[in-house]
């Protein structure tokens, strides 16, 4: 059920420095990294606006938006106005503390990009990293938090991608796939893009995911929450290897328009055209209206401005 | 097993279709069969199916493909609203 959603960077510092990175696709932001811009005490004001207008759920990402000290206060106050709350995150912030606040901040939802796993090289880096980054998966699910799984399809783990769901599955979390996109061609870690992988490479993908699809017994199915349906998976691994083997542009965008502020509280109607501002966190006549401005950039709907990196807002 | 064009019937289209439903209906949609005229089905999507920016992916890679793999190029699917 479509639940009308904004994304949020609460900052843009992060613990890792993932080459595939996007850190918001702008190489001016990352020259600040010891504070942020969004204030919680807005934040407050600003959820209050955003539920009046008809926003159900809110994405929080960064960065690694759990280095914010505030930030499962803010993830609560997102609650407390009556919105659905979900977190991006890489894994290796978590503690029992950490876990116990996200859950009195009733926490819906946690979805882990499993950003290393890109780059493994062998079979006891993906063990060591595996474990590493899904260890809190079971507290997280203790904690009634719903989890979900990102794996970013690479040349270095695409052989990994179907005991990656399984294993991911036998733990009570969801798992989603996307392409492994590098911000620029240059180097050598480019040649680990998912656009290194053969025909071959994506039928063996798409095989895994319709396997997977088969055996579903698709009423326990409703029991996850998180990028649950195999189904899904099957119709988004064939659509990406339409993309990369046939170079086929797709009809209309998913997600556009959708409301994204950035982590200096600009507002933008897509999570990757920040060339567009529609307005500002601290703008009382934009917060107040944000979704009708956003209504009038619904000719990014129709996919003019397709880019590989748009396969990640996909499903 | 690809079938030849000739015998294909609605039992064999219904058998694809209800492999779908069950992932559909997680999301509370549906597809549902309209006719078949020679090799060409019309179907219709139903419920929260038909609201879903998913719609265009949903058909192109989660139903034509489908029919692909089981029947190849033997069938042409179209869509009624």
């Amino acid at each position: 059920m479509f639940e009308k959603p904004f994304f949020m960077t609460l900052t843009n510092r992060c613990n890792l420095t993932c080459p595939h990175c996007y850190n918001e696709l702008d190489p001016l932001k990352l020259k600040d990294k010891t504070s942020d811009a969004l204030k919680r005490e807005r934040l407050q004001v600003v959820f209050d606006k955003l539920a009046q207008q008809g926003f159900k759920k809110g994405f929080f990402t960064g960065g690694e938006a759990l280095l914010r000290p505030d930030a499962p206060d803010i993830l609560g106050d997102a609650k407390t106005a009556g919105l659905k709350t979900a977190l991006f995150t890489n894994g290796h912030v978590f503690s029992e503390d950490l876990v116990e606040r996200l859950s009195k901040a009733k926490l819906d939802e946690v979805r882990i990009s499993l950003n290393e796993l890109a780059w493994i090289r062998n079979r006891v880096q993906y063990e060591r990293i595996f474990e590493r980054q899904t260890k809190w998966i079971s507290a997280l699910r203790k904690a009634d938090i719903d989890v979900g799984i990102i794996y970013i399809i690479s040349d270095r783990n695409k052989s990994y991608f179907d005991e990656t769901y399984q294993r991911v599955r036998e733990m009570g979390a969801g798992m989603k796939a996307q392409p492994l996109y590098m911000p620029t061609s240059e180097g050598k870690l480019a040649e680990c893009s998912a656009k290194s992988l053969s025909a071959g490479d994506w039928d063996e993908i798409v095989g895994a995911a319709a396997r997977h699809t088969e055996t579903c017994d698709f009423e326990e199915e409703a029991q996850t929450v998180v990028y649950n349906n195999p189904w899904k998976l099957l119709r988004y691994t064939r659509f990406i290897r339409d993309v990369f083997v046939n170079d086929t542009v797709p009809e209309s965008c998913p997600t556009g328009p959708i409301l994204v502020f950035d982590s200096e509280g600009y507002a933008h109607p897509c999570l990757f055209r920040y060339d567009l501002v529609i307005g500002h966190v601290g703008d009382d006549e934009f917060v107040e209206s944000a979704s009708q401005i956003l209504d009038q950039h619904r000719d990014l709907k129709s996919a003019p401005c397709f880019r590989e990196e748009c396969l990640s807002a996909y499903r | 097993m690809p079938i030849d064009s000739a015998q294909l019937g609605e039992a064999d289209i219904e058998s694809v279709l209800e492999a779908i439903r069950p992932a559909l209906l997680l999301d509370g949609g549906g597809v549902s069969l309209v006719s078949i005229a020679g090799n060409t089905v019309t179907l219709r999507m139903l419920g929260a199916c038909r609201q879903c920016s998913s719609l265009p992916a949903t058909k192109k890679y989660g139903i034509e493909a489908e029919f692909e793999a089981r029947f190849e190029d033997l069938v042409q699917i179209l869509w009624a609203d």
